[in-house]
């Protein structure tokens, strides 16, 4: 990986830190925001998973490793979230 | 001095150095063995206590609390420092025989496991002997029952904290055994030919993996309620289910943990005195490897059905558990197979086999009908749930690996059982067992967990019954217990392989001596066997011309008869196999769980930071271990398919952040539920400081760059950009610190102080980012390991893989905060 992936990798990491904070400045409480902010926080961690652990330069196997226990804790997560109440 | 007496002290000493010191698989193995037998029959003195409780109606032999106590611990024990560790010491003594392997991939870490079970069983035990008891809330541990408020006192904080050392060492062994099984097999043992118990012991790591985390997890959270106060289980707002889902999430897998290495042995036993091929051996790894052991995770609720959880989720967690039977009749069906046509030996091990698989049928089978919600309704907390779950827990999985113990007895002494004891010992127990738990699948209206009965209640006779199996049972034992010894002492010599079984182990020698290269790894290379021809991975029935023929040594032999090159006479001289870093990380556990425990006296602390620092000294000298070259660590590619292309450690640190995955993932969706069900929750802002959060999270996100730098700066060889990134590193790391900490400093001393135990929001602030914390400490720590390595010269272009691992914990850690910031500043 080249290092200007990395500085890149780090610029998109503070911006959308920032950005986050910001869209909760101007919009706090929505469950739309909320949402975003979500997926602004997924998406560096897609970005440190990929780039800094090297997922995305490592063999298939090892990439694979990490999908079960994803999957299990969002499982784990609905059920938890959506089991109470009707 | 005398020189007898000399003689004796020298004897004595190499003795307790070979067993405390020892990381040696088949020493391990052994010491798992002998220490679950011991705590199985701590577990069976606790259940012929309750049999003999309910053997008369208004008996009072046990008070209630006593009852309680017996019941909980009973299960504790049986379940988790019993039946998975005496599978666990076999896994050890036999896979990486099986796999033509020299030891397990790290054998430090097997040792810490033995020792922090270990640890964890005593933890547990001593909780007997404090004021109040021991735990007594069930093996489920069910909040609030298991809260500080309805279960004070040391007793109960010693057996979770004991729970949570047991969990940690599971956790451990099952990375461990996972590398050893992708990446040490021998060359030749390919997936497709790898022998049955190891494939079981494979299935039944992997469900460790993953369901154990989650345990550790509501642990912690049930010791942070304990010991400083947070509100996880004692809430209103939904404690109780979320303990119930934590549980089970974990509770169920760890049925088939118990289980699953029992069909291993089954699996090897069947063919061997059947004189046939396993039937349909890809029938039975597919349905395991596709169907049992992923949907083992997803079928937990089916234990909460009349908790309140909602119908939708009861139809859908219904309809799995009703799915997870069909591969386990597969399973029987080609076992059943296995013997049809078969020329039967009905030695003892075939036998305790074939009574496993019985009773896994009776078992099985009704536990079908408590996947029914409805059926589950009248079902639940009765004794006809713990009939069920005994013929699958005991029946099932002790008969199995009793059947195991017999099967390579003659291969762990060089020597044979008396076959008719064994007989005798089969046959007591299995009249013992169905007249133990048969009678109580007909208790159906009698609850489980009561200590007692009125005499008009008509559940007398059934109880007696079952008093008088129990008995039998526990009796039959001695007859294991008594071929044991005497098979040691002075049972015949055993031929080399007295079943003609095709599997690997039987070709090795009958040795319990390490190799001492003082590596910790595999013994790859050096030794010539990896180039000895295999029995294993011949075509069965091909003749055995092949093994220890001149090209090599025997597999698993080395030049002096011992695996690996070693020599017989190693073990005294070759000190530099043994390590006393585990036995003393495994007392700074006992020593720190005595402290929590004890806290609320005044030597609690001082006990405590006690701990702290053996934990300290321990950890030093482990670090100055390895820097000293005294287990040096091979960073080779793999050999192995899928893992040719991937270095040793870098797959460990992979698989061991999946369990980290789950630690945090439950936590976190604990932070979930809780704000699911919280009416009133603070508004982002009001309580803790946004800008200051934002700081935090810049400080972790520019130390992963720093991290990046400095494993880009030694792939490129060059020392100083190496220094420069892991300094830079700590020092963010500890800047990271110093803003948490006065953080926290600030929030405790608001006018209303926001303390651990201010109510959900604090709890799960305070645990959530604590535990975080720790995660940045232990990076420290090991951050300044590395640099005292780089100021030493350990690291290179080539050698650098130290550096990388590290690197993928310290992003896991800032990955973890990417979360937490939103969660608990932002949303």
């Amino acid at each position: 990986m080249k290092i200007a992936t990395t500085l890149i990798v780090w610029v998109y990491l503070v911006t959308a830190t920032i950005l986050e904070v910001v869209i909760y400045s101007e919009f706090p409480g929505s469950t739309l925001i909320n949402l975003s902010i979500g997926i602004l926080a997924a998406s560096k961690a897609v970005l440190i998973v990929m780039y800094y652990m090297h997922l995305k330069y490592e063999p298939r196997p090892i990439q694979y490793l990490i999908l079960p226990p994803t999957f299990l804790v969002a499982v784990l997560i609905l059920t938890l979230v959506f089991s109470v109440g009707h | 001095m005398d020189p007898i007496n000399g003689g004796q002290a020298r004897i004595m000493n190499s003795w307790l150095r070979r067993w405390l010191f020892t990381t040696y698989h088949k020493d391990i193995g052994l010491l798992y063995f002998v220490t679950s037998l011991w705590f199985g029959f701590i577990g069976s003195i606790l259940a012929l206590l309750i049999r003999t409780q309910l053997s008369v109606p208004g008996n009072t032999l046990l008070s209630p609390g006593s009852y309680d106590q017996a019941v909980t611990m009973h299960g504790l024990i049986m379940i988790l420092w019993f039946l998975s560790p005496l599978a666990i010491g076999l896994a050890n003594y036999f896979v990486p025989t099986q796999i033509g392997a020299a030891d397990l991939a790290l054998p430090r870490l097997n040792a810490l496991g033995y020792w922090l079970y270990l640890a964890g069983g005593l933890m547990a035990a001593l909780g007997f002997f404090m004021p109040g008891g021991n735990a007594n809330s069930g093996w489920t541990s069910y909040a609030p029952l298991s809260s500080a408020q309805y279960s004070p006192g040391p007793g109960p904080t010693f057996a979770f904290a004991g729970l949570i050392l047991l969990a940690v060492s599971i956790t451990l062994g099952s990375v461990n055994f996972l590398l050893t099984i992708a990446y040490l097999r021998a060359p030749g043992m390919t997936f497709s030919k790898m022998p049955m118990f190891t494939w079981f012991i494979a299935f039944t790591m992997l469900q460790m993996l993953l369901a154990f985390p989650t345990l550790i997890s509501a642990l912690l959270m049930l010791m942070a309620d304990r010991v400083i106060g947070t509100f996880y289980f004692t809430s209103s707002s939904g404690g109780a289910l979320l303990w119930d889902q934590l549980f089970w999430f974990f509770g169920h897998p760890e049925v088939y943990v118990v289980l699953l290495p029992a069909f291993g042995v089954v699996a090897e036993i069947l063919p061997v005195f059947s004189g046939r091929h396993l039937a349909e051996r890809k029938v039975i790894l597919g349905a395991t490897a596709l169907i049992v052991v992923p949907l083992s995770y997803l079928v937990w609720t089916h234990h909460m059905f009349i908790t309140g959880i909602n119908l939708s989720t009861q139809e859908v967690y219904s309809v799995s558990t009703l799915i997870i039977s069909l591969p386990f009749d597969l399973i029987i069906l080609a076992f059943i197979g296995t013997m049809t046509r078969g020329r039967i030996s009905l030695k003892t091990p075939m036998l305790f086999a074939i009574g496993s698989i019985l009773l896994f049928i009776i078992g099985g089978i009704t536990g079908v009908f408590l996947s029914s919600f409805v059926l589950d309704v009248v079902f639940r907390g009765t004794y006809y749930v713990v009939a069920h779950f005994h013929y699958v827990m005991v029946g099932a999985a002790i008969f199995g690996l009793i059947g195991g113990i017999y099967y390579w007895l003659p291969k762990m002494t060089g020597r044979m059982y008396n076959e008719r004891v064994g007989k005798v010992h089969f046959v007591l127990s299995f009249i013992g067992f169905n007249l133990l738990y048969f009678p109580m699948f007909f208790l159906i209206d009698m609850p489980r967990r009561y200590s007692t009965y009125p005499a008009d209640a008509g559940w007398t006779g059934l109880n007696q019954l079952a008093t008088v199996g129990a008995f039998i049972f526990a009796l039959a034992q001695i007859g294991l217990v008594y071929n044991l010894v005497s098979t040691v002492r002075s049972g015949p010599i055993a031929p080399p392989n007295p079943w003609g079984a095709e599997t690997l182990e039987w070709t090795s020698p009958v040795s319990e001596q390490p190799v001492s290269t003082g590596r910790d790894d595999n013994r790859m290379g050096g030794s010539g066997l990896w180039d000895s021809p295999l029995r294993a991975v011949l075509p069965i029935g091909t003749p055995h011309q092949n093994i220890g023929s001149s090209t090599g040594p025997i597999l698993g032999m080395g030049a002096g008869g011992m695996p690996g090159g070693g020599t017989k006479g190693d073990y005294a001289h070759g000190a530099e196999h043994q390590s006393s870093r585990p036995v003393s990380l495994g007392l700074a556990a006992v020593v720190s769980v005595l402290g929590i425990g004890l806290l609320q006296y005044w030597y609690g602390l001082p006990v405590l930071f006690l701990g702290g620092a053996i934990l300290a000294w321990t950890l030093v000298g482990w670090a100055r271990d390895d820097l000293h070259g005294r287990f040096s660590i091979d960073e080779l590619l793999g050999q192995r398919w899928p893992f040719h292309e991937t270095v040793k450690l870098k797959l460990g640190m992979w698989i061991f952040l999946t369990t980290e995955v789950v630690v945090f993932g439950s936590i976190l969706g604990s932070y979930l539920f809780i704000r699911s069900q919280v009416p009133y929750w603070p508004a982002p802002g009001s309580i803790h400081d946004i800008p200051l959060g934002l700081t935090n999270t810049l400080v972790l996100l520019t130390s992963s760059l720093t991290v990046v730098v400095a494993v880009h700066a030694i792939r490129e060889g060059n020392q100083r950009l190496l220094l420069a990134g892991l300094c830079s590193t700590f020092i963010l790391g500890a800047v990271f610190m110093g803003i948490k900490g006065s953080e926290w400093y600030q929030l405790f001393h608001l006018e209303n102080a926001f303390n651990f135990t201010a109510g959900l929001p604090a709890s799960v602030y305070y645990f959530t980012t604590g535990l975080h914390g720790a995660h940045v400490l232990a990076g420290m720590l090991v951050t300044l390991y590395l640099i005292k390595r780089t100021l030493n010269g350990g690291f290179s272009k080539e050698n650098h893989f130290a550096v990388e691992n590290f690197g993928l914990y310290w992003h896991f850690v800032d990955i973890l905060w990417v979360f937490i910031f939103p969660l608990f500043y932002l949303i």
